[in-house]
């Protein structure tokens, strides 16, 4: 494992902590790996030697205690709720463009699927004319015709690979989106309460 | 070791540890850990509390292109570190009374008490 895959796996261990304690906390041992590199260990040793992230993770959080609501002051409360006519149809159109992007998302790769999987059948078609066309006395016509349906088979069996990617890519974008404004959300509920 | 006195003796090493001067957490690890075991999570939570104790204060400094915090002893800490040797003198009288029965030293005299 390298410094940065051990650093980003310990900052998502760390999630209890609020986001400045976090911070200070990977920083801490960021300069710890980099101290033990200029050592002289590998950078793979280096994070080998350090506790497991579970086990650093477990020890901070008892050292931290239980984690203790803030109470919120009373004047934020009400304003809270004197302004839910405006920041409450802002959270809906913020959920509404999430939605429409899931859904343009869903779309696109559903759209790409469908081109590779016509172009695969293009081949059944290329068969099917070249029967019809032999039966019909145009020989030549349906031999055109099934190569190019074989071609189009072809060409959609190369795209399925490209596609198949693609579609991975933009799930995953699609749902870091979702968690992102998850963790921002259920960050200011946590204020809220 | 009862995990209370540990987690006490490790602060008073971390304040040794920087008497004769400013240190950093890598540097701190190798310097304690051949007299009593310590790893970097240990460490961290201990270097935040006397932080917040105001036991030592923190800076950071450029070192090879990237910063690095430096941990330097404050007045008050070098208190703790002495007031930690003249508390262990009455740990040591209660060493020897439950080791030979009357917590006299090897000459035979028993020191006072510090209150």
């Amino acid at each position: 494992m390298n410094k940065e895959t051990f650093l980003t796996k310990l900052t998502e261990a760390l999630s209890f902590m609020d986001p400045a304690e976090r911070n200070r906390t990977v920083q801490y041992y960021r300069e710890i790996l980099e101290d033990r590199v200029e050592d002289g260990l590998r950078e793979a040793d280096a994070v080998a030697e350090m506790e497991p992230v579970a086990e650093i993770a477990a020890r901070l959080r008892a050292e931290n205690g239980p984690p203790t609501k803030k109470k919120r002051p009373r004047w934020e409360t009400v304003l809270l709720i004197a302004g839910f006519p405006l920041w409450f149809p802002l959270l809906l159109a913020a959920g509404c463009v999430f939605f429409a992007l899931f859904i343009a998302a869903w779309s696109v790769i559903l759209a790409l699927f469908s081109v590779t999987a016509a172009l695969a059948l293009c081949l059944i078609a290329g068969i099917g004319c070249l029967f019809l066309l032999l039966t019909s006395g145009y020989p030549l016509t349906g031999l055109f015709l099934l190569g190019v349906g074989l071609f189009c088979a072809a060409l959609g069996i190369a795209l399925f690979i490209p596609v198949l990617a693609l579609s991975r890519l933009l799930i995953r974008g699609v749902s870091r989106l979702f968690r992102f404004l998850r963790g921002k959300l259920i960050s200011k509920k946590e204020g809220f309460a | 070791m009862d995990g209370q006195l540990r987690r006490g003796l490790l602060e008073v090493c971390v304040l040794a540890a920087m008497r004769r001067g400013d240190s950093y957490g890598y540097r701190l690890i190798k310097d304690i850990s051949p007299y009593i075991d310590i790893s970097e999570s240990t460490l961290y939570p201990i270097l935040r509390r006397l932080e917040g104790a105001q036991l030592v204060t923190v800076y950071s400094m450029a070192h090879n292109g990237r910063l690095r915090k430096y941990y330097r002893i404050t007045e008050a800490g070098r208190a703790r570190i002495a007031s930690f040797l003249e508390e262990w003198q009455d740990v040591l009288r209660a060493y020897r009374f439950i080791q030979e029965g009357d917590g006299s030293d090897e000459q035979g005299n028993i020191p006072d008490k510090t209150d």
